[in-house]
């Protein structure tokens, strides 16, 4: 069976599961569209501060939401005693570590689907036509980021009984160079910042990325399996 | 008992330490140049200035320490799975806890520092300077891996995650290293302007006075923490082999 078979199966076996319980986009889902409300309480005061809050809060939601997400990646697994074989099968533990990856990134896609909309409205703010690229790029750029990095560190956690605890304390200043990223960028394509800026944080997010797309792969099959 | 347990931290090193610390701060109150003395420097470096030799010797230090364990953690991940070499692996993760220990200290010797002097200078305590930002993010990055090291277990699992934690912070501590460069900011760009405002050869003396006893503190200090782990380590083992003994008489 070749790597690639694996992944699709992981994937879709992710996939079905949520299908069938929705525990993890449901959740998620409601964790941020409550964070939103929250957030448009505690910071909304007029039409022009919003557009200046509207970066970091859709950040904050989008770390928070995708922290639910990140502890729910190798539970199940975890609790059913399979981590240990799937980690061992022939495919190879970075298969498994990549089909996890592209299941957080889905969840969390569809999640944000639904939140950044209401948050705009709920805010007040309307992204720009010229601005909705760099828009979506940013949370792409965002989200791969902090999905490839915090599924490894929830990978490595499965084991720790302190795992939920630890996890956003291990993450969060992991993944901040890519999170001011990609607030600058946010803040740019809603018509905010100086022109020609987004080039900078478009090279940082983007040199992050790489990063964090080489350096995991290599530590997962390095951290889970003896 | 693991590995061998070195003998004794080098008692003469504390006094060598203590010597350079103190005709550092010889040179840099008494000798390198202060507006009032009529020497080179501009009017606008008072005497809040001279924290910098010891601020900036203290985030070097720092920073090499954050970037080092960084580097020797990938080697203890990978010695770990070679054969024979499971003791040099241990070797190397007790000197990536203690080099994360002692640069998290010295880290916190730079955040106070740094605001300490950029209140006279840039009439701030704080300001979200790219430099600032990183360098406060390496910090909570380390604290976060010796909390790890507390919380998430000492056995090996604790162990590999950890590493892996600090490997994944070295672009972090790269970045700190070159923000001025990349993002401008408040900090001057020591590193490739080379000396940066230091224009008498006084205040370059002081700086490398400053630099070599931290430095040397840096050494015994990671030295002294590792003979610690070392011995928590043989002790460890010890009990492992009492209980042993208990069980099997």
């Amino acid at each position: 069976m070749s790597a690639l078979s694996t992944i699709a199966l992981i994937l879709k076996k992710d996939i079905l599961v949520e299908l069938r319980t929705r525990e993890v986009v449901v959740t998620m889902g409601l964790f941020a569209l409550l964070l939103v409300i929250v957030f448009a309480f505690a910071f909304h005061v007029d039409m022009e501060s919003a557009r200046r809050i509207t970066p970091g809060i859709l950040w904050v939601v989008l770390l928070f939401s995708a922290t639910v997400g990140l502890s729910r990646v190798f539970e199940r697994e975890r609790q059913g005693g399979c981590l240990e074989v799937l980690l061992r099968t022939p495919a190879g533990p970075q298969a498994v570590f990549i089909a996890k990856v592209l299941g957080v990134l889905l969840f969390t896609t569809v999640v944000l689907v639904v939140a950044v909309p209401v948050m705009l409205v709920f805010l007040q703010v309307s992204v720009p036509t010229e601005g909705i690229g760099l828009f979506v790029i940013a949370l792409l750029l965002g989200m791969f980021g902090f999905t490839s990095v915090g599924t490894l560190v929830a990978g490595m956690l499965s084991n720790s009984h302190l795992r939920d605890v630890l996890l956003p304390v291990v993450v969060y200043p992991l993944v901040v160079p890519v999170v001011i990223g990609g607030v600058e960028l946010t803040h740019v394509a809603l018509g905010g910042g100086l022109p020609g800026e987004e080039v900078m944080w478009l090279k940082l997010m983007v040199g992050f990325d790489m990063l964090f797309a080489v350096i995991p792969v290599w530590l997962f099959p390095r951290v889970m399996v003896d | 008992m693991s590995g061998s347990t070195p003998k004794v931290g080098f008692p003469w090193m504390a006094a060598v330490i203590g010597l350079g610390v103190l005709a550092s701060l010889y040179q840099i109150f008494w000798i390198a140049p202060s507006p009032w003395s009529g020497g080179p420097t501009p009017d606008y470096l008072g005497i809040d200035y001279k924290i910098f030799y010891f601020h900036v010797s203290s985030a070097a230090g720092a920073l090499i320490l954050f970037f080092v364990c960084s580097l020797v953690s990938i080697g203890y991940l990978v010695l770990r799975r070679m054969k024979g070499m499971s003791a040099l692996a241990l070797r190397a993760d007790r000197l990536c806890v203690s080099m994360a220990e002692v640069g998290v200290v010295f880290g916190l010797c730079v955040l106070i520092s740094g605001p300490l002097w950029a209140k006279p200078a840039w009439g701030t305590y704080w300001t979200w300077e790219p430099r600032l930002t990183m360098a406060l993010l390496c910090e909570f990055l380390f604290i976060g891996y010796l909390v790890l090291r507390s919380y998430g277990g000492s056995d090996e699992m604790g162990r590999v995650i950890s590493a892996g934690v600090a490997i994944l912070g070295a672009p972090a501590t790269y970045l700190t290293h070159v923000a001025v460069r990349l993002w401008g900011g408040n900090h001057p760009t020591v590193v490739t302007e080379g000396g940066g405002g230091l224009a008498s050869s006084e205040m370059q003396v002081a700086f490398a006075l400053a630099l070599t006893s931290l430095g040397l503190l840096v050494i015994y200090l990671v030295h002294g923490r590792y003979r610690f782990h070392t011995l928590a380590a043989a002790i460890d083992d010890l009990y492992l082999d009492l209980d042993d003994l208990e069980e099997n008489p």
